[in-house]
């Protein structure tokens, strides 16, 4: 076996500038995959982390109907605190989830006195939510951010601190209608400034948990999500699949379950963009396998054709044809190695120079995010694999083809 | 002494296009082991197609050929490619040796490629073959590094390496000068001396001719041997 793949390396090396050519568009793909997906993936895990240690969480449980309604912010659809509870118990006991934090949302006028807007209300629990949320104190564009928010704060968005004028240390007034219409108010001291995140959240602001609860008379501790955290990104779906069958096994029989689970992606409008990435990313590999199929099965074509006479007399002198097979599936596997080897090298040494010299990048309102490319090794396996699978692949028509030459035939070829 | 080839009633049709041609009729001849022999013949009268199933290239289409005892219609083509390898030798008159391999590589080729030999007994084979057809001093260089004639000295120690037992010539001489060409023959005949290997040469050089044992005149079809007693009215 070692010295048919010797015999092919020697072979290779007849038209040593036509298989360094091959070589090399292989290469130049397999560095504009790896590349692609470095970037692209350590962009996608960045906005990922921003959106979901800043806002999201990577999960959040609701009563049954609340999300499809969420626009409304219906306090109807808050869980009661006999739910809420329930919901602790379940998540406590799912080892995936590390946190857990109860908020109360509602919609609320917001004013300063002299002009009012509307605006989202989040009633957090400050520690429970740095907890799943860690995040959240980078959006502090105002204030101070240690501990979040006490009671009788509020962090209100840029968007209508910038329209109203409203800087840290201001007293602002909310004003919202519980769910039995009766209207409240309240006064609050603007802890910070914090600005949007990724999605929805523009006009989201922050305070207490228990002024929420004040402002909207809730006679019980009810809640209007829950925001859970995973161990990791990757333990998010059997976090989530955990969670379902959890509510599912203590719903009464014949009856719905109470409430939904949503991971983040099917929250934000981050995941289209995410999903469109993975889509680019399986382009561009669609289109290395391509250049791959191409260069290669070119290149044994012709090798081929031009050593007819040649693959004739070992035939004639008794090769058997699955070694004249196994002869150009080496020659074409050789190529695949000498592409993605040169390319994995090019493409690491493309990524510790991109990571010295970082490319930063505006995103959204978020400015100056620095882009620092991760070749993940199962990546690199991936593509490396592809490209040998798909190079033998293209090697196999035309070693096939030289395999079955007639002796006679191919020593009569001119 | 056995027989190396036997031919009996050897017919062989092919179609070209639409046309079907019947290139040998009804051959019979028996070529003893050890002989060397010259298939001669005008262009276009069949030596390449009987050449070719005494190869175990190709089948008869009736009749019977045993080539070393075994009958070439019987042998399927995995079991032609091994019988080839083991058998016999081919030396071509374009050399055909492999370009990017040195001469000692293309002597040892068939030992890896088609036999699997061990590498200490392929060292040994190759060095033996190589000093017996005076290359020993060559046997790093490629084909392209040496003369025609050197590169046939290579190409019949390739033939031989396996032990052959049959070594089939196409016109082996052909690309040679005159001088060289003497050399080639007394190379071959000298291996057939030592090694009792069988020579059957297809060619219309008249020094080969001159050197063989016997004649195998094919004409319209039919072969008919001549001993070399005859040799020199058969070119009369």
């Amino acid at each position: 076996m070692l010295r048919v793949v010797a015999l092919a390396a020697r072979n290779l090396t007849r038209l040593w500038r036509r298989s360094l050519l091959t070589g090399g568009l292989i290469a130049i793909g397999v560095v504009a995959v790896l590349l692609f997906v470095a970037a692209a993936g350590s962009f996608r895990a960045m906005m990922i982390g921003q959106i979901t240690d800043s806002y999201l969480g990577h999960l959040q449980v609701h009563r049954r109907g609340y999300v499809a309604a969420v626009e409304t912010l219906p306090l109807h659809l808050n869980m009661s605190a006999r739910q809420a509870q329930a919901v602790e118990e379940v998540a406590a006991r799912i080892p995936e989830l590390v946190a857990i934090a109860p908020r109360v949302k509602f919609g609320a006028m917001f004013s300063n006195f002299t002009e009012t807007t509307n605006i989202r209300v989040n009633g957090i629990d400050p520690a429970r939510e740095l907890a799943v949320a860690p995040a959240l104190p980078d959006r502090f564009l105002q204030g101070d951010r240690d501990g979040l928010l006490q009671r009788g704060e509020i962090l209100v968005p840029e968007l209508l601190a910038r329209g109203l004028n409203v800087k840290a240390g201001d007293t602002v007034v909310l004003i919202a209608t519980n769910r039995d219409g009766s209207v409240n108010g309240r006064t609050l001291t603007v802890r910070g400034v914090i600005s949007g995140v990724t999605g929805p959240g523009g006009r989201d602001g922050y305070v207490h948990i228990e002024d929420a609860r004040a402002i909207l008379r809730s006679p019980e501790a009810e809640v209007s999500e829950f925001v859970l955290r995973a161990r990791d990104l990757a333990a998010i779906p059997r976090a989530a699949a955990a969670l379902e069958a959890a509510f599912a096994a203590r719903a009464p029989e014949g009856q719905r379950v109470p409430f939904e689970v949503h991971a983040w992606d099917r929250l934000s409008p981050f995941a289209a963009i995410a999903n469109m990435i993975d889509v680019m990313t399986l382009g561009i590999r669609v289109l290395l396998i391509a250049i791959v199929l191409v260069a290669v099965m070119n290149v044994m074509i012709m090798a081929v054709y031009e050593r007819i006479r040649e693959i004739g007399t070992i035939g004639a002198m008794g090769t058997p044809p699955a070694r004249i097979l196994g002869l150009f599936l080496a020659e074409g596997l050789l190529l695949g190695i000498v592409g993605v080897a040169s390319g994995i090298l090019l493409a690491f040494g493309a990524v510790a120079v991109l990571n010295v010299f970082p490319i930063t990048f505006s995103f959204g309102q978020q400015t100056g995010l620095l882009l620092r490319p991760v070749l993940p090794p199962v990546e690199v396996a991936l593509v490396g694999g592809t490209v040998l699978l798909v190079a033998v692949l293209a090697s196999l028509q035309p070693a096939w083809k030289a395999a079955r030459l007639d002796p006679i035939a191919a020593l009569r070829h001119v | 002494m056995t027989d190396a080839v036997v031919a009996e009633r050897v017919v062989k049709r092919y179609r070209a296009g639409e046309v079907e041609v019947t290139a040998l009729r009804g051959v019979d001849f028996t070529l003893a082991e050890g002989a060397f022999a010259a298939l001669v013949g005008p262009s276009g009268s069949g030596k390449t197609t009987l050449l070719n199933m005494i190869g175990c290239l190709d089948r008869p289409s009736e009749g019977r050929l045993a080539v070393l005892g075994q009958d070439v219609g019987a042998l399927s083509r995995s079991g032609a490619a091994r019988f080839r390898g083991e058998r016999i030798g081919f030396v071509f008159q374009d050399f055909n040796l492999i370009p990017v391999l040195s001469a000692a590589e293309n002597i040892e080729y068939p030992l890896v490629m088609v036999q699997s030999w061990p590498a200490e007994r392929r060292r040994a084979r190759v060095a033996k073959l190589l000093a017996e057809v005076g290359m020993t001093d060559q046997a790093g260089k490629r084909p392209d590094q040496l003369s025609g004639g050197q590169k046939q000295r290579v190409a019949i120690a390739r033939a031989l390496a396996t032990g052959a037992r049959l070594v089939l010539a196409d016109e082996p001489t052909a690309n040679l000068d005159g001088e060289t060409a003497q050399r080639v023959i007394a190379l071959m005949r000298r291996m057939r001396d030592e090694e009792g290997v069988t020579f059957l040469f297809s060619t219309h050089d008249p020094r080969i001719i001159g050197a063989a044992d016997l004649i195998l005149r094919i004409e319209d079809g039919a072969v008919r041997t001549e001993p070399a007693a005859a040799r020199e009215t058969a070119h009369a």
